[in-house]
């Protein structure tokens, strides 16, 4: 049954990709310049141009031929090749991914540790003002640009105090990973806190929290085992979402930190105008995007047994 | 006076501070925002120059109120823009329903597919980079979320006994969405707008970070902080200023949305 539920999902999905390669084929197409050109130079005979032309069957069909073209090469050739460096863009992404697949991996578990224990927290403590301390602290984690944000830590502990790297990727020491993790994950650990605490109130006087209290279980464990576990479905839909975004390379923290992943590699592109790799970036940032959500759909049923699939 | 009340109007008065000295930003500056000034490079904050002077001498403050008009009138156009789109195909896709709607449905889906941020990139990237390029960028990554709204909103009231009343009477179509479903809706337009507003500052202010909004000379809050970046070391007050501004404008804009959002609800329902 979950293997049908997976196609059903999988299917449903399938317009929408193919509506989002339609626009970044769109955008590709409204680029200005000729990308004959980045092949061969501008200074190249009338009948040459044809030849490759030819060659690249680029007259050949009409935009929608052009389209079909484009989709079998992305399954074929790798989504086209780097003006710049005439590597396939998909060889290019793959190489940067794991340094992003490490920082958002890293900044997930942070806001989903300090969201969600901070949450918690503010459903069930009697602090005064913690509240209004909570609704700040969210406030600002929402509202604050991420890369001013991110030039403030590299101002307090690279340059303040000097105890961590200002930027680079490193050597895969945990040192350079943690202020662009803090950066990248503060946002949602603001949004996590929110959404925990409401969630968690919503199951506070639920009488199988009553019940176990009745059977004298311990109030620690009714939190972690009966009430959080019950509050935990907007919970997961949001750090997917999160997730999700933080995989297709969170463009502005690798750009500040000098993070060698998708996103700054995407930047890289913008400046050299290198137009297949940035809808190259966006194409497989969508497709990640639109994968983990599914797969989050997927996880209610393991958190919530009474959800059935369709 | 509530705190709630005491907060709400605080933010309302900064935004509002913020507005007025960015269109009177003419006559409020002490110095040319865009004139270098060799003399005072990189001068730290002091009495002069309240938020010092960038690497060529430039004052920050100055150059703030300036780009304050830039990237709050980008603000407001595109998200007017947006609005405007959104509305009408959220009439069409409620409203009508059938075809039109399947249509709007799948090309909302697309919208909201992407990662909005990378959306913009590539959308931007194909523009010349300028006022107009980013304007609509960000109506072309936020219309989706009004037209969703409003569909909804639409499809609520279409069936409403009023509604029934104004089509027994010959009125038509165009004239049911514009004089009775249009005012139905204003609470929550006005709502989302400013919080639409906060979101494209934001936005904005990433795309000029990266190079793809307004060029310089003309200066813009996002521009700016990416601009001070070299310097960090040196004169960390030219990226710390101009994104303490982002911040705080868009924490107010963000409070004063859903103030607006709880009073309107609060109104409705207490007519009800």
């Amino acid at each position: 049954m979950p293997a049908l539920y997976l196609i059903k999902k999988i299917i449903e999905s399938i317009p929408t990709l193919i509506g989002v390669t339609i626009v970044t084929f769109i955008l590709l197409k409204l680029a200005p310049g000729d990308p004959i050109y980045y092949l061969v130079g501008e200074r190249v005979d009338q009948t040459r141009l044809e030849q490759i032309r030819e060659k690249y069957q680029i007259n050949k069909k009409g935009l929608v031929g052009q389209y079909c073209l484009y989709v079998k090469n992305m399954f074929q050739g790798g989504m086209g090749r780097s003006y710049i460096t005439n590597k396939t863009v998909i060889s290019s992404l793959a190489q940067r991914f794991p340094n992003t697949l490490r920082l958002a991996m890293f900044s997930i578990i942070i806001s989903i540790f300090s969201g969600i224990i901070l949450g918690i927290i503010s459903a069930y403590t009697r602090i005064p003002f913690w509240d209004q301390l909570l609704t700040i602290l969210t406030t600002f984690g929402i509202s604050t640009p991420v890369f001013w944000f991110g030039l403030f830590l590299i101002f307090i502990f690279a340059r303040c105090f000097n105890i961590l790297p200002a930027s680079g990727t490193g050597e895969g020491e945990m040192a350079y990973l943690i202020l662009p993790a803090i950066t990248l994950g503060s946002r949602s650990a603001a949004y996590l806190a929110r959404m925990t605490k409401t969630s968690m109130e919503s199951v506070k006087g639920a009488r199988y929290v009553i019940a176990a209290k009745g059977r004298g279980i311990h109030p620690f464990s009714i939190v972690m085992r009966h009430s959080l576990k019950n509050a935990l479905i907007p919970i997961v839909t949001l750090i997917g979402l999160d997730f999700g975004s933080y995989l297709n390379g969170s463009v502005l923290t690798e750009t500040i930190f000098g993070w060698n992943g998708v996103g700054s590699y995407i930047v890289m592109a913008i400046n050299q105008r290198d137009y297949p790799v940035i809808m190259g970036g966006i194409l497989l940032g969508t497709t990640i995007f639109i994968t983990v959500n599914i797969i989050i759909d997927f996880l209610y049923v393991l958190f919530d047994p009474r959800i059935e699939l369709k | 006076m509530k705190l709630k009340d005491f907060v709400f109007y605080t933010a309302l008065t900064i935004v509002l501070i913020v507005v007025v000295s960015s269109i009177f930003s003419d006559f409020l500056m002490l110095y040319d925002p865009l004139k270098p000034d060799l003399t005072s490079v990189k001068t730290p904050p002091c009495f002069s120059h309240p938020m010092g002077t960038d690497d060529r001498g430039r004052d920050i403050l100055s150059r703030i109120m300036a780009g304050g008009k830039f990237s709050l009138s980008i603000g407001i156009i595109s998200t007017v823009c947006a609005l405007i789109i959104g509305t009408l195909l959220g009439f069409i896709g409620g409203y009508f329903g059938g075809i039109f709607d399947s249509i709007l449905g799948f090309m909302t889906n697309i919208t909201f597919a992407f990662p909005s941020l990378l959306l913009a990139i590539g959308l931007s990237s194909i523009m010349r980079p300028g006022f107009k390029s980013v304007i609509i960028t960000l109506a072309a990554i936020s219309w989706a979320g009004f037209s969703r709204l409003i569909r909804g909103e639409t499809m609520k009231y279409k069936n409403s006994s009023h509604i029934e009343a104004a089509k027994v009477l010959g009125a038509n179509n165009f004239y049911i969405l514009l004089r009775h479903i249009l005012p139905l809706c204003s609470g929550i337009i006005i709502t989302a707008s400013t919080l639409q507003i906060g979101v494209a500052i934001l936005t904005e202010s990433s795309l000029s970070f990266l190079g793809l909004g307004l060029q310089p000379p003309d200066p813009t809050w996002g521009g700016m902080v990416s601009q001070g970046r070299d310097y960090f070391r040196s004169a960390p007050w030219i990226t710390l200023f101009p994104g303490a501004v982002i911040t705080i404008t868009i924490i107010c804009l963000n409070i004063v949305g859903e103030q607006l959002r709880t009073r309107l609800k609060r109104k409705y329902d207490g007519k009800k």
